[in-house]
């Protein structure tokens, strides 16, 4: 069995337009992460076959899925997501292929992150994370983040 | 830079919700490590030192904005 320690960064930013065939996936249909405690990961290709194995510290297991002109995302590929929440670096443990037409492939990929990291979202997720703006003043860090903000200006 | 932000923890944190204030733990850890303590895998901030560095940082800056200086 092939080991590989997270593999080659490629800075792929899913759900974004025009990165083109191999850039990962165009349209984001679907997002979740939640919280394991695996230190190994297993890698599956497209046919659901073990293929390789991350030995990591591995916290975080996420699932995106989405159309794309293709998919050169490899097994262990290492990614950053822009989530915006810690688990920024992940690998790819598993890549399936359902559905296609002409132009698009349905993708579902798998991911672990390597820090630690809580959270369960949809594809409106990123959107919990915003600047500072309306939030109550009514605890000490909130307080501080008004203080930082007004600092700022 | 420190990015305030606002955000709601999801619903196994925080059935409720609530809308609060605040930083990304991991954005904190980057500036201040020493400020962030990992436990059971979440990170924690701890609050009381932060406030610390944001006070001495208000004080920084009414100094330099009001010219106030120690005699």
């Amino acid at each position: 069995m092939t080991i590989e320690k997270y593999g080659q960064a490629n800075d792929i930013d899913f759900g974004t337009d025009g990165k083109g065939a191999g850039a990962g996936l165009t349209i984001v249909t679907s997002y979740s992460v939640e919280n394991t405690y695996a230190t190994e990961i297993f890698l599956k290709d497209s046919t659901g076959a073990t293929t390789g194995l991350i030995q990591g510290d591995a916290r975080t297991t996420g699932t995106i899925t989405g159309y794309g002109s293709g998919s050169s995302v490899t097994l262990g590929t290492e990614f950053n997501n822009d989530l915006g929440v810690g688990d920024a670096s992940c690998a790819v443990s598993s890549v399936r292929a359902s559905g296609s037409n002409e132009d698009f492939t349905n993708y579902e990929l798998s991911f672990n992150a390597f820090a630690g990291v809580s959270t369960t979202c949809d594809k409106n997720a990123k959107h919990d994370i915003e600047p500072l703006r309306n939030a109550p003043r009514n605890d000490e860090m909130s307080e501080l983040a008004y203080l930082v903000s007004e600092l700022q200006r | 830079m420190l990015k305030p932000v606002q955000f709601r923890y999801n619903e196994n944190f925080d059935p409720d919700c609530v809308l609060r204030g605040g930083f990304v733990a991991q954005e904190i850890r980057e500036i201040f490590p020493e400020l962030v303590q990992e436990i059971d895998g979440f990170l924690r901030v701890k609050t009381t030192e932060l406030s610390g560095y944001v006070t001495r940082a208000l004080d920084e800056h009414k100094k330099q904005k009001y010219g106030i200086r120690k005699r």
